[in-house]
């Protein structure tokens, strides 16, 4: 007897584990361990975070008596809202398996680009959010703390002068340390298929 | 990574229309799948006399199959197809360079294999 045959023999009674195997929903839902998989999983929790902070922002909206707050909070909502459609269009765009009807060069371009428009979509995330969301925090923080009014703050040049230069370096230091973190993540994968592409070429 | 091929086998295989062989179907598959998951890169050195090889493969070709394991991994994929009995064509299609780019990377890797033979 084989070792197939053995292995077949062994399979209980109830076990619905070959069936499943047949059935495309199931098969959807087992996790794939190519990178660009796991890209397309955490860019779908991205996703999800970003609705509960667009409607945490907006539920804050109703506490909020200043309008300079709440144009920034507004700000900040509608670069979530971008955020959100930009990134559901990305992952809807990115494959949830490899395409057999690609060749093997294709395949590869496919994945370097489908990275790289993760990336461009990660640096504008990078570049506006954080440091807006960080000016609209010290505000607030202002504002929980000390009781004044936003106007408080914004009229006392040394305070705008501090906001100003957080917002300055926050850009880039949002921009380096995402980079960073990509590199981490994703450089030596990305140097790999890139490498095989200049073999190819 | 096998693990991985037989996922992305099983769920590519309800698009496979059946205009191409099976086993190209598999190889392109297989070949994607390797290429595009994260590892380290596994080429081997050899030194000195190799151990026991595989049963029924004889001792040529296990010098073979060890030469060819220590080539860069695109070399390897174009030689193998070769040697499973793909034309130049079909080569092509697979990787996705013209049959005249594999002529001239089949032509460079059996230099480099007999190179590489003598030392095995």
């Amino acid at each position: 007897m084989t070792d197939l045959e053995q292995l077949w023999r062994q399979n209980r009674e109830g076990d619905t584990l070959p069936e499943n195997l047949m059935d495309e929903h199931f098969l959807a839902g087992l996790p794939s361990k190519l990178p660009l998989a796991k890209l397309k999983r955490n860019l779908f929790k991205s996703i999800v975070a970003a609705v509960f902070i667009a409607l945490a922002y907006a539920g804050v909206l109703f506490f909020l008596h200043s309008w300079l707050v709440v144009l920034g909070v507004g700000i900040l909502i509608i670069f979530n809202v971008w955020t959100i459609i930009s990134g559901w269009r990305l992952f809807l765009q990115l494959p949830v398996s490899v395409t057999p009807a690609h060749s093997l060069k294709q395949e590869l371009q496919y994945h370097v680009r489908s990275f790289e428009l993760w990336w461009s979509q990660q640096v504008k995330v990078s570049l506006f959010i954080y440091p807006v969301a960080a000016a609209a925090g010290f505000i607030i923080g202002g504002i929980a703390a000390t009781g004044h009014q936003p106007e408080f703050f914004l009229t006392r040049p040394r305070i705008l002068l501090f906001l100003l230069l957080l917002i300055i370096l926050l850009m880039p230091l949002c921009y380096w340390l995402d980079r960073l973190l990509y590199r981490h993540m994703y450089g030596r994968h990305l140097a790999a298929l890139r490498q095989a592409i200049d073999e190819l070429s | 990574m096998y693990q991985e091929i037989v996922l992305q086998s099983w769920k590519t295989y309800p698009a496979f229309r059946g205009d191409a062989k099976f086993s190209t179907w598999l190889y392109r598959v297989s070949l994607n799948t390797i290429f595009t998951l994260n590892r380290k890169v596994n080429r081997v050195q050899y030194g000195g006399v190799p151990e026991t090889g595989i049963p029924g493969r004889s001792d040529e070709s296990e010098r073979l199959y060890k030469a060819i394991r220590t080539l860069p991994e695109t070399e390897r994929a174009v030689i193998s197809l070769h040697l499973e009995g793909y034309d130049n064509r079909e080569v092509g299609e697979i990787i996705g360079i013209t049959p005249n780019l594999v002529a001239v990377k089949i032509h460079r890797i059996r230099q480099q294999l007999s190179t590489l033979l003598k030392d095995i």
